[in-house]
């Protein structure tokens, strides 16, 4: 299965497939490319778009979907673009061949521009661009900025927090981002050639947008996350610990809380504090409620999946169900008791 | 060599009649003077700026209205002298094919 792409060529309304797509995009790149230099360029590549247009027309009726194979087959009757563009190619060669016979062939550190790397980042390319441009690993530089940050953080160094916050943010702002293919060339000093085009690191990035979905971010939640799990998993097993105590209640309130003689309401409350059975369902509602705090920090803290059976769905609805329970117990006791005492 | 030749047959194509781009790469490709079809598109363009033909919008029944060229009259005069000089040319080629096979 393959994901496609509606396209308009040379007026005519196509499906094809993302493959095709790709090769026919980078395939009337290279063309304009070649043609360059030749005033009438846009309505060459017009008029070979149409043709294009009606070969594949031919070949993929409407409601059909348009295929690599079929984007290969056109190309081979078009011709290779440097056959296209015929003379020209030969003298845009000898240009090239004076411009660089002069310079040495390594990429030289002034030729490199200073770019933002959003395809490989932490927070904004900050660290990764710069990498790139002085040629030594990224790590080095986050090294830096992170001590930085936690010596100032932590008031080891006057200032320094600061600063390094200040400086990464100078930075975020001045480097802008390499995003066409071109900038990413000029980024690493390469030649901005035909194959630069191709290349799947160059075209399709890393299409996420800019600060809020960064790893960076991504990590911190994660952190947050495990630590509020923990918490939920503490609170959960304290209140489980405690309702193992619950069923022996009721005994001892019986023999050291109930005072000798109780009035009206208190008789009443007296009377359901000593009940076993009602402590037998706070046991179940405090129980369950500090179940579905274990279990909701243990899915939390460690980033697990629910089971497809849902525990913690089915613990949330005993839990309801229990507190139910409990008020409708309590109810039907003080109606119960009510006459009695009235 | 190859474009000038292909310009003349361009040419030599529509002082037969008027053609869209798409028969005059057919005819082309049957006599086997092209392979690449993309080739055509820069020299039509080309002879266009040199008032040598010249074009008009058709529509078409299956899509947008597409280019339907025809020659001018500087066409025609530059045609005949394209066909004196590639007589020339191939009465010139011929004999010296003579003359070498001669001395095989």
């Amino acid at each position: 299965m393959k994901k496609t792409e509606k396209i308009s060529l040379g007026g005519l309304a196509f499906i094809v497939e993302y493959d095709a797509y790709a090769e026919l995009e980078s395939y009337l790149a290279e063309i304009h490319e070649c043609f360059r230099n030749d005033a009438s360029a846009d309505e060459i590549l017009e008029d070979i778009e149409v043709r294009i247009a009606e070969l594949l027309r031919e070949k993929c009726k409407e409601g059909m979907v348009a295929n690599l194979e079929m984007i290969n087959e056109i190309k081979k009757r078009i011709g290779d673009p440097k056959e296209l563009a015929g003379q020209e190619e030969s003298e845009t060669d000898v240009v090239t061949e004076e411009e660089t016979a002069g310079e040495p062939k390594r990429k030289s550190l002034k030729d490199r521009r200073l770019y933002r790397n959003t395809d490989d980042r932490m927070l904004a390319g900050v660290c990764s661009g710069l990498s790139i441009y002085f040629n030594l690993d990224k790590v080095l530089f986050r090294l830096a900025f992170l001590i930085a940050f936690c010596l100032g953080f932590f008031e080891a160094e006057d200032g320094l927090f600061g600063l390094s916050v200040l400086t990464y943010i100078v930075l975020w702002i001045a480097m802008p981002a390499a995003r066409t293919v071109e900038q990413k060339c000029e980024m690493r000093n390469r030649p901005i050639d035909l194959k630069e085009f191709k290349t799947k690191e160059n075209r399709f990035g890393r299409e996420i947008n800019e600060t809020v979905s960064s790893p960076a971010f991504r990590t911190a939640g994660r952190i947050f996350l495990t630590i509020i799990g923990l918490i939920m998993i503490i609170l959960g097993l304290g209140g489980f610990l405690s309702t193992i105590v619950f069923p022996s209640i009721p005994e001892l309130i019986e023999n050291y809380l109930i005072p000798d003689s109780l009035i009206g309401e208190e008789i009443i409350i007296g009377k359901i504090a000593c009940d076993p059975t009602f402590w037998w369902m706070i046991f179940g509602v405090i129980g369950l409620g500090s179940l579905g705090m274990m279990y909701g920090g243990i899915m939390l803290c460690f980033d697990f999946r629910s089971p497809s059976w849902r525990p913690g769905l089915v613990i949330f609805i005993l839990w309801i169900v229990s507190i139910l329970v409990l008020a409708s117990w309590i109810l039907h006791e003080v109606a119960e008791q009510l006459p009695m005492i009235v | 060599m190859r474009r000038g030749v292909l310009e003349y047959s361009i040419l030599l194509i529509l002082s037969a009649g008027d053609e869209y781009a798409s028969s005059i790469i057919q005819k082309l490709k049957e006599v086997n003077i092209i392979v690449a079809e993309g080739t055509t598109y820069p020299l039509l363009i080309r002879l266009k700026k040199l008032g040598l033909l010249n074009y008009r919008w058709e529509e078409s029944p299956q899509g947008p209205p597409r280019k339907y060229y025809m020659i001018t009259e500087l066409g025609r005069e530059q045609l005949s002298g394209l066909d004196a000089a590639w007589e020339e040319l191939s009465e010139g080629i011929e004999s010296i094919r003579k003359n070498s096979s001669r001395t095989k």
